[in-house]
């Protein structure tokens, strides 16, 4: 009877002797007591148990690879499908936004139009008419990374984007109140701005060792703590900068000295706004104005000074636009 | 081919053997397994496997013609118990103090008692570890074979090992490996991490290191090439290989290479494992797929499902293969430690600035020259003994030695009873030349202390030794005899002691007497009474003193009034002793 001792590399004679072996041991050929004993149907009977169990864990754990390998198939096309916006023009794009916040020039160059705009008001917002990146904040605010990103995490679009996009009638001060209760309700302008606070945390999660540890997962658990990290990724926010070309940035520069603040930091100082085409890299738009919260009344400046002096800009500046 | 006399007495042992070993697991175990042991030893003895005495392998470094001395079947037995960690330990020295001796014409116990050979043994031939079992080795030392054939190949071998510092360093490495074979064979106890394997592997290579020893041994030209001829024999034999192949096994299956990267602060960051090589060529080497299913096979088959089965599988089938080979080690290891015994009791004497020498055999006719002649016994109980020289014509001659009281006879009279001994065992004698006849027994004769129960007077005591004497003497014997007849008066001693050597001198035997009846003597000499007496005295230096050297003739003076004044029993000494008692009674 064969045995699963012997090796086809084993001489002839040790594969005999290993055979005998199983019968009696060297005790028993001695005269002592072989080891063997026991019931041989019981051992059987145990050793056919052990094999069907061997054999259905076996079936198991080929089934549980293949629902493995399924899984892992579909999160990698998921994975593959969601991160495929992040490409090398996505990044140009979200580095080029990080550069001119960074890199704006102390002195200010100069208002600027480009000549495509220069046809109709309405190109302008044609051009705004589609989701775009906004940011206001100090002119020297951008210098560090912690401070860009912290404001892009704080940040969100203002009274003056929200009264460009939609103008009041008018400037008087009531107007103005009225109308910024109206262009600060949630439901307005869903959709129009892009956050790039998402967009860095996409590119940074894309950038991760996530998709060489996707890669090399052989287990399911790992498979499923893996899904996790991507669900709470939120990508989507991400993916949505894709679809953004311009870029407008509203920069307070430093106020006078001396020049009094109201209680919201709201005083006279000039403003600098520019619209950027990211895709060809140039700029759109260009202006630099005053603004002075004094003709404001001091019931109003308690609490609105900054924005009413905002829509009042935006008002001025499509004024101005239209008078072209 | 062993007589049938033996073989019978073999098996006779081999029962006996196996019922001892049945009542000492009566009387020691009674759990169940052991329980279960001696009910299964109790059932008849299972006659599968008898193997014929000749096909076991043999390495005989004692005689011409190699023989088992010890029981090959009953050794194998037993063998094979300590191998599966049921010996009852002693293998060795059980089969080593029961093994025959070489066919000897000489009666030991003529000899064995009065040379104090033992004490010779223990202090001169065994090294700073114990003998296996002393009672080998003086069996050996105190039988002298009858085959000169053997004497001429002990004479061979020792003498090109004491050329040899390198042939030395192998016996001594084969040695020491024989002990780590018995160690491991002796101290089996069958329970380790690998259900009993553990101790087995180490068996194995244990007999490994010693085959490796004995193929050092290629280079002899005498008959430690025999050593050679085993282990070249054994290497090629396929169970050998197996074996090789099972230590190969054992001690790498399979080699990981691993980088481990370690931080500044020393713990280990990252493990990568690089490389994972099985040594796939090995024969043993089993798939993990297969490696489970023989242990289920051997769960059917009645074996326990273990990590240490299918090892232990493996381990009686490879030890199946070379089992016969082991029988011979044992009487090995015997053999090996007679050579040792020899090359230390020459180092010892060198140590002491004196030098030991294989004689030169010569004929009865002709000269018997001994040079630097000293006392071993002296030498093993560290005392520098002084070399003497002696020259006699002839051998087959009564030589009667005489000389004051502790002049060096009786010291003397051993020296020559060990040269003649260790000669014609084919040792080193304690000489740095000598040329000796060969003689057909040794009889030893020293004075005696007074026994509580002795059924006679001195006197008579040494009548019944001389009646032994020549009851058992054969012709051309060495008979070495102390102090003949002084047990009565000088008048009637002298009667009797020319009566014994007269009566020797028909024997033709080589005889060394020594006697203090010195008148006597001297008109033995000068009248040649008896053919071929030869006489000798010790050498006395300018103030009397004996020089422990030896010259023909006979002393005028035993000096016992030296002897007396060395010990304090001058008539002074004595007045002075009896004042103090008086003193003492008085006070």
């Amino acid at each position: 009877m064969p045995t699963l001792l012997t090796t086809p590399r084993m001489s002839p004679e040790l594969r005999a002797r290993i055979l005998e072996s199983l019968h009696t041991d060297a005790r028993s050929r001695a005269g002592g007591q072989s080891q063997v004993q026991g019931a041989r149907l019981i051992r059987i009977l145990i050793v056919l148990g052990v094999l069907c169990l061997g054999i259905a864990l076996f079936v198991t754990f080929k089934k549980s690879r293949a629902e493995f390998a399924r899984a892992h198939a579909a999160f990698l096309t998921r994975y593959e499908r969601e991160t495929a916006v992040f490409d090398g023009e996505y990044k140009k794009r979200l580095s080029l936004i990080d550069a001119l916040l960074r890199d704006v020039p102390e002195k200010y160059p100069g208002d600027f139009v480009d000549p495509s705009l220069r046809s109709s008001a309405s190109e302008l917002d044609k051009l705004l008419g589609e989701p775009f990146v906004y940011v206001r904040g100090p002119l020297l605010g951008f210098r560090r990374q912690a401070e860009r990103r912290s404001t892009w995490k704080d940040g969100g679009p203002g009274a003056f984007i929200r009264c460009y996009l939609l103008p009041p009638g008018d400037i008087k001060e009531s107007t103005l109140l009225r109308h910024l209760g109206k262009v600060y309700e949630p439901s307005a302008f869903r959709g129009r701005f892009v956050n790039v606070d998402n967009a860095f945390r996409a590119l940074s999660f894309v950038d991760s060792d996530f998709e060489e540890r996707l890669r090399k997962s052989t287990l399911m658990r790992d498979l499923t703590g893996l899904e996790a990290s991507l669900d709470t990724a939120h990508l989507e926010g991400g993916a949505s900068f894709e679809r953004v070309r311009y870029f407008v940035y509203v920069l307070d520069e430093p106020k006078s000295q001396g020049v009094p603040s109201d209680f919201d930091g709201e005083a006279e100082h000039f403003l600098r706004v520019e619209v950027f085409d990211l895709e060809k890299n140039q700029p759109l738009y260009r202006a630099r104005r005053r603004v002075d919260p004094d003709w404001i009344s001091e019931k109003s400046r308690l609490s609105y000074s900054r924005q009413l002096d905002s829509c009042r800009l935006a008002f001025e500046l499509r004024a101005e636009w239209d008078a072209k | 081919m062993r007589p049938a006399k033996n073989a019978k007495s073999c098996r006779r042992l081999g029962v006996a053997l196996r019922e001892m070993h049945l009542l000492l697991l009566r009387i020691a175990f009674e759990n169940g397994d052991l329980a279960r042991e001696v009910e299964h030893l109790e059932q008849p003895v299972v006659q599968g496997r008898t193997m014929d005495p000749a096909s076991y392998p043999l390495v005989d470094l004692l005689q011409a013609e190699p023989r088992f001395r010890i029981d090959p079947e009953s050794t194998d037995t037993k063998l094979v118990f300590c191998f599966s960690g049921s010996g009852a330990g002693g293998l060795f020295a059980d089969t080593l103090a029961s093994a025959e001796m070489p066919a000897s014409d000489w009666d030991p116990s003529a000899y064995v008692q009065d040379l104090f050979l033992e004490r010779f043994v223990r202090d001169c031939l065994q090294g700073p570890r114990a003998l296996v079992t002393t009672s080998h080795l003086l069996r050996l030392v105190a039988n002298p074979p009858r085959d000169r054939a053997s004497v001429d190949l002990r004479r061979t071998v020792l003498s090109e090992l004491s050329r040899s510092q390198t042939l030395q360093a192998s016996l001594d490495q084969l040695y020491r490996c024989l002990l780590r074979l018995r160690a491991g064979l002796e101290g089996s106890t069958g329970r380790d991490g690998l259900g009993g394997s553990r101790n087995q592997l180490d068996i194995l290579e244990q007999f490994s290191g010693v085959v490796e020893a004995a193929a050092e041994f290629s280079s002899a030209h005498s008959e430690l090439r025999r050593l050679a001829a085993y282990a070249e024999a054994l290497k090629s034999s396929e169970g050998y290989q197996s074996l090789l192949s099972l230590l190969s096994y054992d001690g790498k299956m399979a080699t990981l290479e691993f980088r481990v990267q370690v931080g500044a602060d020393g713990r280990v960051r990252h493990l990568d494992l690089c490389k994972v090589e099985e040594a796939t060529d090995n024969p043993f080497v089993l798939s993990p797929l297969k490696r489970w299913g023989a242990k289920l096979e051997l769960l059917a088959r009645g074996f326990r499902f273990s990590d240490g089965e299918v090892m232990a599988r493996l381990l009686d089938a490879v030890f199946e293969g070379v089992r016969p080979s082991f029988v011979t080690l044992v009487q090995l290891l015997g053999d090996v430690e007679f050579y040792l015994g020899a090359l230390r009791f020459q180092a010892r004497a060198e140590a002491a600035g004196l030098r030991v020498c294989l004689p030169e055999f010569c004929t009865a006719d002709s000269a018997r020259e001994l040079e630097g002649l000293f006392n071993p016994l002296l030498l093993g109980a560290g005392v520098k003994p002084v070399p003497c020289n002696l020259r006699t014509d002839r051998h087959d001659t009564t030589l009667l030695i005489t000389g004051p009281n502790s002049g060096g006879k009786t010291r003397l009279l051993q020296a020559l009873g060990f040269t003649q001994l260790l000669a014609q065992v084919g040792l080193f004698v304690p000489a740095s030349r000598a040329r000796l006849f060969p003689s057909e027994g040794l009889v030893v004769s020293l004075i005696q202390e007074t026994a509580a129960d002795q059924a006679e007077g001195r006197l008579g005591m040494e009548l019944l030794r001389i009646r032994q004497l020549f009851e058992r003497l054969p012709v051309g014997a060495t008979v070495i005899l102390d102090e003949l007849c002084s047990g009565t008066n000088p008048s009637e001693g002298e009667e009797i002691f020319e009566l014994v050597v007269r009566m020797l001198a028909r024997l033709r035997p080589q005889a060394f007497i020594t006697t203090h009846f010195l008148e006597f003597a001297e008109r033995l000499e000068k009248k040649k009474r008896i053919e071929g007496l030869r006489f000798l005295q010790v050498e006395l230096g300018q103030h009397q003193e004996p020089t422990y050297q030896f010259v023909p003739g006979v002393a005028k003076t035993s000096l016992a009034n030296h002897a007396a004044a060395r010990l304090g029993v001058t008539g002074e000494q004595l007045l002075g002793l009896i004042e103090q008692r008086l003193l003492a009674g008085r006070s």
